[in-house]
């Protein structure tokens, strides 16, 4: 046997005991082991949802998390909806967690927050970002890799989230004033970025989901030039966009109470606030079915029971005090130690 | 695009390897220098031009060389590698240089100031400009014939595979097979992977393991004890020897795929029993290196020769060999202290091994007469391993000077570690280091073992990759298949880790 044909068959080998081995190491379930990293969760989470339980996916970066509350979604729409966000997200991670997603789900609309849409470093990083998701994609092995650790440690369980959403209750408020100054001039979007929206575009297309772009509101992360980008982007292909920053009055945002880092991310107080309009905006403007009688989705009002009685004093707390204790002692505060 | 990285591993790699199985073997050096100079630019972008610019400088010297002879030779040679190391100078230290020079102005009341400069070194200089020295002494020396082809000449000071971390080859190791561009060969590719793989295991499975808590310590020592301490220096020089030996694997692994051996540059140096060995053994090419161009040429200079005739009729043959032997390690181990970077632990650094290995060799009477009266045998095990313990000691406490963030504070350590060595309190103290549990430490303590059984069979046997591929084929693959999986599984990556930069890239 030649070494070319040798050299074959070991890789076919090695593909195989892939395939194998990533079989293997997927965890039980989302809530499951805390030896799948919190950035992980979110695609094991989506792949454990009962087959086309969700009609409305939220994927983003940090911003996506934190800034739409799925409890709130579910309690007063009765959308169910998933969000898929993860720290520092880039477009190519969006593309391979929509792809993901889209294996057993069939969402009416995906909802991709923007800031993940001027990440981009240059086309070798990016590169290489993209082969690494490509190849957790096809061999989960390498993303839950450190599963061998329950073998040692035991299985330790995760604190749960909601669906993907993730409960700030710190107040720093943001004091900087107004931020969206109208202007011309406009924040392109990067081009590599531009050519794998495409994509995503193009796996929507052949699945029948709509795309909405939105803006968490966010005084770090968004000025009127990004706006100008975004929205120019958006009409080129034909998306629907909400940049929740030029709602901010609708919104009812109060950046004294709202931010927990300083105009960065809402807490979930100012996530509420962002539910109050878009809940109203999904329901006007989308095909959505209330799922809230259907039995499948009693475990959903199970969860939302108890998100509810976890959030409301912290909510009212933020509301009420939260800016007047950060007047006082110049410290940001934290309401519930034990959120996540 | 490191050699650790996807990109490199999967994409880089393997395309430059097709390319070059398909260009016509008179061509071949030509695939291998455009993908050196894109691997470079990929780091350095524009400052490629300084590679191809010392490049240039190092040809025409030798061409130079090769065409004029008496004292004008000297002169040509003294020229390039004084414009070589003008180049290393300014680009690596010419800003240390000035805060230095600023500070005492400022202490001695002057008003002179030097204004410090934005300066970016080009990824790889300390190496490259190594070899483009070598070379020219090497054609002046005459040891060598001079390459008149621009592109091969190219091609060994810009290798890919050794660009960023070496080894520092002489151009008589490498040139032959460089120019020979044979075909792929299995045997070839299936070493380069194997050795890869390899260096793949002790990057991500250990040293980047280590890189997060070592790290940690070595950024707040004042927050940890004197025990902490000395395990984050143990740590350290662990998170190194894997680190950067396991980047040699890869090296040496890519250039081998091309047909081309490379020289080793680590062999079981924690095997060593004093400091001189040591360096024998960790970053050999570099040892060499100093030992060819800068400790031979300075025992035979006048100034030293003449010491040595003066000080043997004045003061005996044990001073003027100890004082002989100063004059010549002193500049040997000052460069390699500066070498590593342009700060004043890594001068220390140099000057603790200048110390150590006078010191040894000072003693060593002494020391052989002790031995002679307790009647202790030296290739007694246990006496082996006490010199194995202690050798273990003081690369240890070099390490950490190594690593500080600045000489007082590895001084500071040092403190922290003789003053507060206790160990009351330690699971508290280990406790509080980020990324420390269990399961990590059970990892780093397997691989350790693994290495070191590794490096026993290879001190006793020779190549280990060379005994796999005696076995049969199930078996073989069976050990590839283990390696492979055991870096996927175990390696320290993705969420949750750090993506930890190439240590000696840096220099």
């Amino acid at each position: 046997m030649s070494w070319v044909k040798k050299g074959s068959l070991f890789l076919i080998i090695l593909f195989v005991l892939l395939f194998v081995l990533s079989q293997a190491f997927l965890p039980e379930n989302i809530y499951g082991l805390k030896h799948v990293s919190k950035r992980n969760r979110a695609v094991i989470g989506i792949s454990q949802e009962p087959e086309n339980s969700i009609q409305l996916l939220i994927v983003g970066d940090s911003e996506s998390y934190t800034s739409v509350s799925t409890m709130q979604l579910w309690k007063e729409t009765g959308i169910p909806t998933y969000i898929c966000g993860q720290p520092g997200q880039r477009i190519s991670e969006t593309y391979y967690i929509i792809k993901k997603a889209l294996e057993t789900q069939n969402p009416r609309v995906i909802m991709i927050e923007t800031n993940l849409m001027y990440r981009y470093n240059n086309k070798m990083k990016e590169t290489e970002s993209s082969i690494k998701e490509m190849i957790k994609y096809y061999f989960p092995v390498f993303m839950y890799h450190d599963m061998w650790k329950a073998a040692i440690k035991g299985k330790e369980m995760a604190r749960p989230d909601y669906k993907g959403f993730q409960i700030r209750t710190h107040v720093k408020p943001y004091n900087g004033g107004e931020y969206m100054h109208e202007t011309t001039k406009t924040k392109k979007v990067p081009e590599y970025v531009s050519e794998y929206f495409d994509k995503i575009i193009e796996l929507c297309n052949e699945n029948g989901v709509e795309i909405l772009l939105y803006s968490a509101p966010s005084p770090k992360n968004y000025n009127y030039m990004k706006h100008n980008g975004i929205a120019a982007f958006a009409k080129q292909k034909n998306i629907s966009y909400v940049d929740l920053n030029l709602h901010l009055d609708e919104l009812h945002i109060d950046w004294s109470t709202d931010s927990c880092d300083s105009g960065d991310h809402l807490n979930v107080s100012g996530a509420h606030r962002v539910n109050e309009y878009m809940n109203e905006y999904l329901v006007s403007n989308y095909n959505f079915a209330d799922m809230r009688a259907d039995k499948r989705y009693s475990k959903w009002n199970e969860m939302q029971g108890k998100y509810e009685k976890r959030v409301k004093t912290v909510i009212e707390k933020i509301r009420g005090i939260g800016n007047c204790l950060y007047r006082n002692t110049g410290i940001y505060y934290t309401y519930d130690r034990d959120s996540g | 695009m490191s050699y650790n990285s996807v990109l490199y591993l999967l994409l880089f790699l393997p395309c430059t390897l097709l390319f070059y199985q398909m260009t016509p073997q008179k061509w071949r050096w030509v695939t291998l220098l455009t993908a050196s100079y894109l691997l470079f630019w990929s780091f350095s972008g524009k400052l490629l031009i300084y590679l191809i610019g010392m490049t240039l400088l190092t040809y025409t010297a030798g061409i130079a060389l090769h065409k004029v002879s008496g004292k004008l030779r000297k002169t040509v040679m003294l020229i390039c590698v004084i414009l070589l190391v003008a180049g290393l100078a300014y680009l690596k230290y010419y800003n240390f240089f000035v805060s230095n020079f600023n500070l005492i102005s400022e202490e001695t009341g002057s008003i002179v100031r030097l204004q410090l400069h934005k300066l970016v070194a080009p990824i790889g200089i300390s190496f490259y400009t190594l070899q483009a020295i070598g070379y020219i002494i090497d054609v002046y020396w005459k040891n060598i014939t001079v390459e008149r082809h621009f592109g091969r000449l190219a091609l060994f000071l810009g290798f890919f595979p050794q660009l960023m971390e070496g080894p520092i080859a002489r151009y008589s190791d490498v040139a032959e097979e460089l120019q020979r561009n044979e075909d792929i060969k299995g045997e070839n590719v299936a070493y380069g992977a194997v050795r890869i793989f390899w260096g793949l295991f002790k990057k991500m499975v250990i040293a980047d393991r280590l890189a997060i808590p070592v790290n940690a310590i070595f950024d707040s020592y004042q927050d940890y004890s004197g025990v902490v301490i000395a395990l984050a220096a143990i740590g350290y020089t662990i998170q190194l020897y894997m680190e950067f030996s396991g980047c040699m694997d890869i090296v040496i692994g890519s250039g081998r795929m091309f047909g081309v051996r490379l020289p080793e540059n680590f062999r079981q140096p924690f095997a060593s029993k004093n400091a001189s060995e040591f360096w024998r053994r960790w970053h050999i090419t570099l040892g060499v290196w100093f030992k060819t161009y800068i400790f031979f040429p300075a025992s035979t200079s006048h100034v030293v020769k003449k010491w040595s005739k003066y000080s043997r009729k004045k003061y005996g043959k044990y001073v003027s060999n100890i004082g002989t032997l100063a004059m010549t390690l002193f500049p040997v181990w000052l460069c390699n202290g500066i070498w590593h970077g342009a700060a004043w632990n890594y001068i220390f650094y140099g000057m603790y091994y200048f110390v150590l290995i006078l010191a040894g060799e000072a003693v060593a009477p002494i020391k052989k007469q002790v031995v002679n009266r307790l009647n202790i045998d030296e290739s007694r095990r246990y006496w082996q391993t006490l010199q194995i313990g202690k050798t273990w000691l003081i690369i240890f406490t070099g390490e950490l000077f190594f690593r500080a963030n600045g000489l007082s504070a590895g001084f500071s350590m040092i403190s922290s570690m003789i003053t507060g060595f206790t160990i009351s309190g330690l699971s508290e103290d280990l406790g509080a280091i980020p990324f420390v549990d269990a399961a990590d430490i059970l990892i780093v303590i397997i691989g350790c073992i693994i290495v070191a059984i590794v490096g026993s069979i290879r001190e006793k046997r020779g190549a280990v990759v060379a005994s796999i591929d005696n076995l049969k084929l199930p078996v073989r693959w069976c050990i590839y298949y283990a390696l492979i999986f055991s870096v996927v599984i175990f390696g320290a990556y993705g969420a949750g880790y750090q993506k930890i930069d190439l240590i000696y890239a840096g220099f």
